[in-house]
């Protein structure tokens, strides 16, 4: 056995003081976190934290700001649970929470450098990947990657998710930003109709040249996936982030386990190649 | 094969001198069964035990541990862990070689969970051959003996025990014991058990071994037999609580009266319970029994091969005995390998 000097435990949280809170559906919250020494998280985009509240629980959250944004980081909620609604009902700016991590191995971007990006956003995925859009389109980053294009797809028209900022997205005439609504609820609404998936034929990119990163609800990625296919996308070239239930973070507790790896220490970003290789995958 | 040789009083005097400086867990008789627990006197102690009810991990992982102590005005929380000097006497090989795949899980990925690791480093291992029973099946997932992962192995051997050390702990204990070197015949007398234990061992694996096994689960994806186990399997995660090697945890918080003061516990948890891979948005990933069954015989035999470098089961036989409908590893992967 190795031995481990230190005398720390794996599940101890720091605390990070919640210095905003903004509400943008009936089920999810915007929230910024700052840790009191000013520190930065340090993560990559497409990794997640443990946010924990003592006495209510713990629970992973991908973290939905950029790494170039310092000094802070954010994340988008939805209240499912009891660590979600506690923070959503009884939490205010000025409170702390506990944080673990940054977990996981998020996005491979050093790779992604050269090439286009289609970015294919169901829902609450827009979260992961807005961290990975920031990056992108950060200034000092934007030069490393070609086109960018944002697919964005919701339920319906009071879903949206950072609505300012994907009209920011909408206005940049280096982004092509494409939005759906998988049933229109408002009068006015003058874009796509139908599900993710009635973009991709909308949008002209070259698959000698683009990488497609997903994430969303767990029943998209097949279809998001063969319509991608059906335009000739290379396998390796597609990349998702799963959503699995990351209890601990750190390769322990087995409960985000697919087959032989562990999402929390593998993932939770996998390209489709090592996806097919994973039986219970998508 | 070095060693040395124990009487009965013997091993009496070791007991008593490691009480007095350890909590010692051993074998002792409970109603019908046996179990491990703190003994208070040598004399509770079943050498004779087939296997016990839990497996020792119950020690090293307790089925509710603190993680965390906090009082949530102040914000504040501190680990705990302990590390009371422990030993686990009567151990059999294969609750040897499960005790090290947890060695090898909770320092995995370098991630060394020291809430495991405090105590595992004070814990010296007292291993014991056995008496085969019904429902083992070692010989066929390469445990029947324990090549290492103690400290001092026992094997009966005539009216006493051959005594084979495993570390320096072992070596000290020994000297300060101070027993005879065990002679060539009493070397002999404990190959020989050995044999007879080997012959014992009837419930085995038909087509494949302890390297096998993997390929074959490997190519069983899609294999009827899932769907015949859901029709059986309770989903009652019995399996998962018996097993020496299922270390799976939840993380729950537990607050006192006064609502201020708490603790953050880890639970022992079972992948064959319907809500271990439902997320917060409802998706369960292993909603169906099948799914379950197959993810739990290919964690055992198959996934974690290979980062373990060998089957995750030892084949104790506890899953079985305590399964109200019988369902048993050797009969899936031979129905498997049909």
């Amino acid at each position: 056995m190795v031995a481990n000097p230190i005398e720390k435990s794996l599940y101890l949280p720091r605390l990070a003081k919640m210095t905003k809170k903004e509400r943008f559906t009936d089920k999810e919250m915007f929230f910024e976190f700052r840790f009191d020494d000013n520190s930065n998280l340090n993560h990559r985009p497409g990794q997640f934290v443990e946010l924990s509240i003592y006495g209510i629980g713990e629970a992973p959250i991908s973290i939905s700001s950029s790494p170039t944004q310092q000094g802070y980081f954010e994340l988008c909620v939805r209240a499912v649970g009891r660590v979600t609604n506690y923070l959503h009902n009884n939490m205010d700016v000025g409170s702390y929470v506990g944080i673990r991590g940054p977990f996981g191995n998020g996005f491979p971007y050093e790779k992604f450098k050269g090439h286009d990006i289609l970015f294919i956003c169901g829902g609450l995925g827009v979260a992961p990947l807005r961290s990975l859009i920031n990056y992108t389109l950060d200034k000092t980053k934007r030069g490393d990657f070609g086109k960018i294009y944002i697919l964005y797809g919701c339920k319906n028209n009071q879903e949206w998710l950072y609505k300012k900022e994907v009209e920011e997205w909408q206005n940049r005439a280096d982004v092509e930003t494409l939005l759906t609504v998988d049933k229109c609820t408002d009068p006015n609404w003058k874009g796509n109709v139908g599900v993710i998936t009635t973009l991709i034929p909308k949008v002209n990119f070259d698959v000698n040249k683009t990488i497609a990163v997903i994430c969303g609800p767990p029943v998209m990625y097949k279809f998001v996936v063969l319509e991608l296919k059906n335009r000739n996308f290379k396998e390796e070239n597609i990349y998702m982030s799963l959503e699995r239930k990351m209890k601990c973070g750190v390769g322990k507790c087995g409960h985000c386990q697919i087959n032989n790896v562990y999402v929390c220490q593998s993932g939770p970003v996998f390209d489709l190649p090592t996806v097919r290789k994973l039986q219970e995958a998508i | 094969m070095q060693g040395y040789l124990l009487r009965e009083d013997d091993l009496k005097r070791l007991i008593n001198d490691l009480m007095k400086s350890y909590k010692v867990v051993a074998p002792i008789k409970k109603e019908t069964r046996f179990d491990f627990q703190e003994i208070e006197k040598f004399e509770d102690i079943r050498m004779d035990y087939d296997t016990t009810i839990l497996p020792p991990k119950k020690f090293l992982i307790p089925p509710v541990e603190t993680l965390l102590k906090f009082k949530r005005s102040a914000n504040k929380a501190e680990p705990v862990f302990d590390s009371t000097p422990t030993v686990l006497f009567g151990l059999h090989p294969c609750d040897i070689k499960a005790i090290k795949h947890l060695d090898q899980a909770f320092t995995e990925n370098n991630n060394y969970d020291r809430h495991y690791l405090n105590k595992r480093e004070k814990t010296l291992i007292i291993g014991l051959d056995c008496h085969p029973y019904d429902y083992c099946f070692c010989s066929s997932v390469d445990s029947i003996f324990a090549k290492d992962g103690f400290d001092i192995m026992l094997t009966p051997a005539g009216d006493g025990y051959f005594a084979e050390v495993g570390s320096k702990n072992g070596e000290e204990l020994m000297k300060r014991l101070g027993v005879k070197s065990a002679s060539e015949s009493d070397a002999k007398k404990a190959e020989n058990f050995r044999a007879e234990k080997e012959k014992k061992i009837v419930r085995k694996f038909n087509k494949v071994n302890a390297t096998t096994v993997k390929d074959l689960l490997a190519k069983s994806w899609d294999h009827k037999h899932w769907k015949e186990l859901e029709e059986r399997c309770l989903a009652c995660g019995s399996c998962n609580l018996v097993c020496p090697t299922c270390f799976c945890f939840d993380v729950q918080d537990d607050v006192s009266l006064n609502l201020d003061d708490g603790e953050r516990k880890r639970i022992w948890d079972g992948c064959m319970l319907v809500d271990f891979a439902k997320v917060g948005s409802g998706e369960n990933f292993r909603e169906h029994r099948s799914q379950r069954i197959r993810h739990r015989i290919n964690r055992k035999f198959n996934y974690l091969h290979d980062r373990f470098n060998s089957p995750t089961c030892v084949g104790c036989g506890r899953c079985v005995r305590a399964c109200t409908v019988k369902i048993d590893p050797v009969e899936i992967v031979n129905e498997l390998s049909k």
